[in-house]
């Protein structure tokens, strides 16, 4: 009987390998690295001061007294603009990707497939931009009290992040094996029941981790707000048509105009708390995800 | 001449993929009550014969069906492959197992409730009694009426296969289409399946793809080899 060797890796495998791992190190100390200097530079500025700054928390949590120098009118707008713009993104996300996959003609999944890719492709500042101009075309010939604000940005935000819901939602369904894709049909079931039934609670954590995806571009996106709607000082938004305030608007202002060393800890601070916030919401999708079976 | 106890009759069937043709011009007559095997090479249009009678090839992306197929549910001979016969009621008369067990993301009783639902059966006593007496008949009763509420998932390959069989049996069907349904299983769940299969037939026209010649002689009652698109053999199975 022969023996079975394990032959010794040769020097392009080593080569291969050594290059590989030097890539995954390279990526993790990079994040690693972004993510200490942030806690290191910010951490200390955060209080409850940075965040209310002399409002009484209670008072200024239900919006009894108006926080001025602290970040919580930010934090809210930040937290409003990703739930509006989630509300948008997620229906006409999630149903144009069922379409492509499920009813779709092949051209036609072709040709909207190419659509949607450019649209994912479209910089930031383009889409603020166009937010932008749309609503000065509006304001200028149907709505004369409309201006940039929360409901423009949370829409341009949509625009932005529906090519990433499409696809994933688009992908999770098509990669679903085929046999599973014919069992309901098999018991009798209609193309809407396989796919409320089956296809898409098979489907729905990968779907989910397009949400994912899409909730953190929305809540980082500096360029589409600036343009349409985010501004220094504006409180807590009265209504979807007010101006507001947002973390990555905040940031990019205060880095770029600061007078003191104090004034950029702020910032440092107020890019921890969006991480927090951006933490937090990816795990909690990631729970969803995990209590999708 | 159709012989008075034919449960399925094909005259003209060929199928196609896009512009490739797997079958042509099939005429075919299956007694009720039988087990019909299908066996031939690869890519001969074994599993294509099988979805042509319960027509789930219209939910295959390029797959196409010419000919008719009637199929006698009791009231003579009815002609399912017209545009009008109502293709979900025919799936629940003619059930159908994969080769790979494919049970839903759901517990063993939502699995088998499901298709119960689908048909729009939802009286509690009435769907628990469905219930039972297909996994009785699955012969998967005794091993999992104490776990009802498990995760299907969570049963073994055979204890799987067994299940999708019951699925299809919840229904009543009165054919049972198999596309090798022992291909992946060990052979104690082989042989248990077999005997399913044995004991299904008194109630239940089945028609199988099977490879395995063995298994055609200790299950089947009529052999059909598929070549070249074309039935080249009818024989009684043991021949």
């Amino acid at each position: 009987m022969k023996n079975i060797t394990i032959k010794n890796k040769s020097a392009g495998d080593i080569l291969l390998n050594t290059y590989a791992w030097c890539c995954a190190l390279l990526l993790t100390s990079a994040i690693v690295t972004i993510v200490g200097y942030l806690v290191f530079q910010g951490f200390s500025t955060l209080n409850l001061d940075l965040i209310f700054s002399n409002t009484p928390v209670l008072e200024a949590l239900f919006l009894k007294k108006q926080v001025f120098g602290g970040l919580f009118p930010a934090i809210t707008g930040t937290l409003a603009l990703i739930f509006l713009s989630m509300t948008f993104a997620l229906p006409v996300g999630i149903a144009a990707g069922i379409f492509l996959s499920e009813f779709a003609l092949p051209e036609t999944r072709k040709f909207l497939g190419l659509m949607f890719d450019i649209m994912a492709s479209l910089p930031s500042i383009v889409v603020g931009l166009s937010g932008f101009a749309v609503t000065i075309f509006l304001h200028q010939h149907f709505f004369k009290q409309l201006y940039p604000c929360l409901l423009i940005s949370a829409l341009c935000l949509a625009f932005l992040v529906i090519p990433y819901i499409i696809r994933s939602t688009q992908i999770a369904l098509e990669s679903l094996p085929p046999e599973i894709r014919l069992t309901a049909p098999g018991l009798g079931a209609t193309r809407t029941q396989n796919l409320w039934y089956v296809l898409i609670p098979m489907a729905a954590k990968d779907i989910i981790s397009g949400i994912i995806l899409a909730i953190g571009r929305s809540a980082e996106d500096t360029a589409v707000i600036m343009l349409t709607g985010a501004v220094a000082t504006a409180g807590i938004p009265g209504s979807v048509f007010s101006g507001y305030e947002a973390l990555p608007f905040f940031i990019y202002y205060t880095a770029a105009e600061y007078t003191d060393g104090a004034e950029l800890m702020k910032a440092y601070g107020a890019a921890l708390i969006l991480l927090f916030i951006c933490g937090g919401l990816y795990i909690f999708a990631y729970w969803i995800k995990r209590k999708v079976r | 001449m159709i012989k008075a106890n034919t449960k399925i009759k094909v005259r003209g069937l060929s199928f196609f993929y896009g512009t490739s043709q797997v079958l042509n011009s099939i005429n075919l007559d299956i007694p009720a009550g039988t087990i019909t095997a299908v066996s031939g090479p690869s890519g001969q249009g074994k599993s294509s014969l099988l979805t042509a009678f319960n027509r789930l090839w219209e939910n295959i992306d390029g797959a196409r069906a010419t000919g008719r197929i009637w199929i006698n549910f009791g009231k003579g001979l009815e002609e399912i492959t017209k545009k009008e016969y109502g293709v979900h009621h025919l799936r629940r008369k003619v059930g159908m197992v994969f080769q790979m067990p494919n049970p839903l993301p759901m517990s063993i009783l939502k699995n088998m409730q499901f298709p119960l639902k689908l048909a729009g059966i939802s009286e509690k006593n009435a769907v628990l009694e469905k219930i039972e007496t297909a996994l009785k008949q699955a012969h998967l009763w005794e091993e999992v009426k104490d776990r009802l509420s498990s995760d299907a998932r969570m049963l073994s390959g055979g204890q799987l296969q067994r299940l999708c069989i019951a699925r299809s049996l919840v229904l009543q069907p009165e054919v049972l289409l198999m596309d090798e349904p022992t291909a992946s299983l060990d052979p104690v769940s082989v042989e248990k399946i077999e005997n399913l299969l044995l004991d299904l037939k008194t109630g239940c026209t089945i028609v199988m793809v099977s490879h395995y010649m063995d298994q055609i002689r200790r299950v089947a009652d009529i052999n059909l080899v598929l070549s070249d698109g074309k039935l080249s053999l009818t024989t009684a199975a043991g021949q």
